[in-house]
């Protein structure tokens, strides 16, 4: 297989080349950070609930990184928008691969994992 | 004479790879193992394999002799005394054990100073940072100018009566540039500070005397050098090794235990508690032994060649941006370089599957790295079995991913 086959399908390429929701966002409710040991990439995870404080009204990020882990966090934030809190807080990790659809090796792991790991950081220091 | 082929066919990984040619550029991260080395380990495991020290048995015999004859090979190699090699797991657990020693064993007050070049590896940075952190210590770094080259004019004045432990690397693992341990040294000698030498990098790829670095410490590790992984030399220097106090401790150690304490023997044991290394050690000098054979002189030579090559090959490509030491007479043999719009991590799986093996990321010098102005790199680094075609390989595929992403 090549690699347009495989890891770097035409709808990654897409997301990376041309993120959704990449930007600060003035009004977050909570913000999280993921950062990459192994490259020090480093993506913020800025979410904003609506008034109920149950819904994810907006969510934007901010970084650089690598074709992985900016499509990752393309769709995840296109994922979270209008979910209830409650159910985001039941994802687990594994999400990110479903939303990639491409096979992640070993050392792409963390590139992988890296926007579930910034809004995780919020999440938990939003502590609600 | 340097015979490539020759070379190429001393290393068993080469034969593996039957279905691509191995394009292997990441010596830096962890070289090649060449037959001898890991024909004398296995003769251990085979032939004669059992504890060293204390065993009248022909086996124990050999072993130890073994053991200490590897421990010669390594000191005369680097131009120690035998009793000044500490034989270790590698660059990191020397370190760590050298710290936890300086802390028990130097007189540190709060206040005094740690000072370290920003091109460290982790390995010693983070045990001297550590130690700076709980001693409360302060940590000073030696910058580098615009040619990412230690600021040596900087040293002098960073340098003072406070300054207890200078932690300098022989050469960069991101950059291979080979700094002038010796002229810190030399500052550093009239105020009395310690030379702790990082010669990781270096080793296996230019001669080192422990006398012209004019250090206190030294250490390096087995897997870089054409050894096996899990071994490193620590070299401490006689005098500062009867000073010191182990820092790790269990068996073999000791003169005498009571309930209480213990009395340490001398160096190097009292620094090696438990069973070593054994086939680590005889893999190490096996090492050795392979690098004087084929010549250090040879193999700097070689990689030089390639090492120009590199930087002019990769210098046509528009968008490619070289962070190495450009006098290849004072590299080790690595070119670290970022491509335009395109992630160090992205290339480095591109280049991947052509089967040519970098490495992508912040090398463990993250400091420096981030003085370099970038989140990551990619590492191509080269040693002894390299050649045009690694090379070519390298920067074919390099044009590949920079096409790829650029669309």
């Amino acid at each position: 297989m090549s690699f347009e086959e495989e890891l770097y399908r035409e709808n990654i390429m897409e997301h990376y080349r041309h993120p959704h929701n990449r930007g600060a966002l003035s009004d977050a409710t909570f913000k999280g950070v993921g950062k990459n040991a192994n490259c020090g990439d480093n993506l913020i995870f800025s979410v904003r609930l609506d008034k109920t404080g149950e819904i994810v009204e907006e969510v934007t990020f901010q970084g650089d990184g690598c074709a992985i882990s900016l499509a990752g966090a393309s769709l995840f934030t296109d994922k979270l928008k209008g979910m209830k809190l409650s159910e985001v807080k039941l994802m687990a990790p594994g999400i990110m691969y479903s939303l990639l659809g491409v096979p992640i090796s070993h050392t792409r792991t963390r590139c992988a994992l890296l926007p579930y790991e910034a809004l995780s950081d919020g999440i938990t220091k939003y502590g609600k | 004479m340097f015979d490539i082929k020759k070379i190429k066919a001393d290393f068993p990984i080469f034969k593996a790879s039957k279905e691509a040619t191995l394009h292997y550029l990441d010596s830096a991260a962890s070289s090649q193992t060449p037959e001898c080395v890991i024909s004398a380990m296995d003769e251990y495991y085979r032939n004669f394999r059992s504890n060293v020290h204390r065993g009248a048995y022909a086996l124990s015999e050999k072993a130890s002799e073994s053991y200490e004859g590897a421990r010669a090979t390594v000191a005369g190699f680097v131009g120690a005394n035998q009793n000044e090699i500490v034989f270790t797991a590698g660059a990191t657990a020397s370190v760590n054990m050298l710290a936890y020693s300086f802390e028990q064993s130097l007189d540190l007050k709060e206040g005094d100073e740690i000072v370290v070049s920003i091109m460290e590896h982790h390995a010693m940075l983070l045990p001297l940072q550590e130690l700076a952190r709980r001693k409360k210590l302060n940590l000073k770094y030696i910058n580098v100018d615009e040619n990412y080259r230690l600021d040596y004019k900087s040293v002098e004045s960073l340098i003072t009566e406070r300054t207890k432990i200078v932690g300098i690397t022989l050469a960069s693992n991101v950059t291979g540039a080979i700094n002038d341990v010796s002229y810190i040294s030399q500052i550093v000698r009239k105020m009395g500070a310690l030379v702790v030498v990082d010669a990781t990098a270096a080793m296996g790829h230019i001669p080192v005397s422990v006398k012209e670095l004019d250090c206190d410490a030294m250490f390096f590790s087995g897997h870089k050098m054409c050894g096996p992984t899990g071994i490193g030399a620590l070299y401490i220097n006689g005098e500062l090794g009867e000073k010191l106090n182990p820092s790790f401790f269990g068996g073999g150690i000791v003169t005498d235990v009571d309930l209480e304490k213990a009395e340490f023997v001398s160096a190097p044991e009292k620094f090696e508690a438990g069973t070593p290394n054994i086939s680590g050690a005889i893999g190490i000098a096996e090492a050795v032994k392979y690098l004087t054979e084929v010549g250090l002189e040879n193999i700097k030579k070689h990689t030089e060649e390639l090492t120009s090559y590199t930087i002019e090959k990769l210098k046509e490509i528009d968008g490619v941006k070289i962070f190495a030491e450009q006098d290849v007479e004072k590299n080790v043999g690595i070119v670290s370089f970022t491509v335009e719009g395109a992630h160090p991590h992205d290339v480095i799986e591109f280049l991947g599957r052509d089967n040519v093996a970098v490495r992508g990321g912040h090398h463990c010098a993250l400091p420096f790295v981030k003085t370099l102005g970038v989140p990551a790199t990619v590492r191509a680094s080269i040693y002894l079995y390299n050649t045009k075609e690694d090379i070519d390989a390298l920067v074919s595929s390099v044009k590949k991913a920079q096409e790829f992403f650029k669309k």
